[in-house]
């Protein structure tokens, strides 16, 4: 995952280099969504989340679509 | 992952949270009072697992950590900055996450594209900076290539 400036300097990398594009996200949302993706990560105790969980958590910020689909 | 297994994964996080640098195969086996095969063998079930991720192409024994997500092991161009504090991530996701975790700070990489500076600063949860993230690889294949990804 990678910072650009624009969505447009995104598309002029991805021709440039003949890849498609995936999914372009404000980093606003990205914040919210580590967030809560690693809020137990250091816990002793971490369990990972199932892909039901990882599933619901991409849907609660808004990705939604085939991109964020886990099976 | 078994009970020690998991105190290898804490001891792991709790040296990148406080030092921003992973425990080597002898720093872990100090510390749990364990052989350093007894770890060279946990690193490896929890690679195995995806919990971490290790340099490619180190022999055994000589493990080394690549990747704890969110935190890199090595070197990147996503330099996260809080508390006075400094840490590498693995991408951008990681790197906001990072400063999820330990609060207000600052998030520098480069565009791909142009090699042109960005910087992200979180405060009091709202990220200020110009830019966008692009994912490249869809959810359901990040871990088909984790280096890639």
């Amino acid at each position: 995952m990678t910072a650009f400036r624009s969505e447009g300097e995104v598309r002029s990398w991805l021709a440039a280099n003949g890849l498609a594009l995936g999914a372009v996200i404000e980093p606003q949302t990205l914040y919210e969504l580590g967030a809560a993706w690693y809020a137990t990560r250091l816990d002793f105790d971490w369990q990972r989340a199932s892909a039901a969980e990882a599933a619901a958590m991409f849907e609660r910020h808004g990705l939604t679509g085939p991109f964020w689909s886990l099976g | 992952m078994n009970a020690f297994e998991r105190q290898v994964r804490a001891s792991i996080y709790a040296s990148l949270r406080d030092r921003s640098t992973p425990p080597s195969v002898r720093e872990l086996s100090d510390a749990l009072s364990a052989t350093e095969d007894a770890v060279s063998s946990a690193l490896r079930s929890l690679a195995a697992e995806h919990c971490i991720v290790l340099v490619p192409g180190i022999p055994i024994g000589k493990e080394a950590i690549w990747m704890a997500h969110p935190f890199s092991g090595i070197e990147t161009d996503f330099v996260v900055r809080s508390g006075g504090r400094q840490w590498f991530a693995n991408c951008v996701w990681d790197g906001l996450s990072i400063l999820a975790l330990f609060g207000d700070g600052s998030l520098d990489t480069h565009s791909p594209a142009t090699g042109a500076p960005i910087r992200f600063e979180v405060s009091a949860g709202a990220v200020h900076g110009a830019g966008i993230v692009h994912f490249l690889v869809p959810a359901r294949c990040f871990w088909d290539d984790i280096g890639y990804t």
